[in-house]
């Protein structure tokens, strides 16, 4: 019998084969007209220590971040973003110490909006770690790797992201289990 | 004057007082590319 990832038509997967999937697909999110944030409840739990959230499409009327925070907390969050504008071979950073969010966890702007972050263990009692990609979606823009904390050990189950100026319209949020 | 629009999970809706205040201090720090 096939195993994953190789399957045959008709095959029956045992529970052994399924608890073998790395990651699960656990909710997807449309975003709505003209909303200043977006919150996703119930996005973790017990049956993940570690997720993926994506976000793409569209579109925002300012070409801006897009943050991200957990739960109610707008407070303790700490980042360090080493950056680079595409028109320059210069690194610049921008760091966050005991900020209102997760600033630069995403993009959006007029042509699209775009996360791609990891959150480790926000569900836990403990610390969530996040590492995503920044990445404008317009030539004036600018590119990076965004890592941070929020230190506290609040247990949470949602997030919400939210345009640094303007609104968004569309597009989709992805939340995925990474297998513990 | 009205708040913002927020959407939480599929339905989107007017923020509260105490979801503008927080959306205020979460867009408050710096942006980059504007």
């Amino acid at each position: 019998m096939a195993v994953p990832p190789d399957f045959v038509a008709g095959q029956v997967l045992t529970a052994a084969q399924m608890n073998s999937v790395g990651l699960w697909l656990i909710k997807t999110q449309t975003i709505g007209t003209a909303v200043s944030s977006v919150q996703v409840t119930d996005a973790f739990s017990a049956d993940y220590q570690n997720y993926r959230i994506v976000v793409a499409g569209g579109s925002c009327t300012n070409d801006t971040d897009l943050r991200l925070t957990l739960g109610a907390t707008a407070s303790g969050y700490y980042y360090f973003l080493p950056y680079g504008n595409y028109n320059a071979a210069t690194v610049l950073g921008v760091n966050g110490s005991n900020a209102a969010s997760w600033a630069f966890a995403g993009t959006t702007g007029t042509a699209t909006s775009y996360l791609d972050a990891q959150l480790f263990m926000p569900f836990e009692a403990k610390s969530t770690m996040i590492s995503s990609h920044f990445s404008q979606a317009n030539a004036a823009g600018a590119s990076g790797v965004f890592q941070g904390h929020l230190f506290n050990t609040t247990s949470y189950t949602s997030f919400t992201l939210t345009a640094a100026a303007g609104t968004i319209t569309g597009g989709t949020i992805y939340v995925y289990g990474l297998r513990d | 004057m009205s708040n913002p629009l927020i959407q939480v999970n599929d339905v989107t809706r007017e923020m509260t007082d105490e979801e503008y205040e927080e959306y205020l201090l979460v867009i408050s720090t710096p942006e980059l590319g504007e």
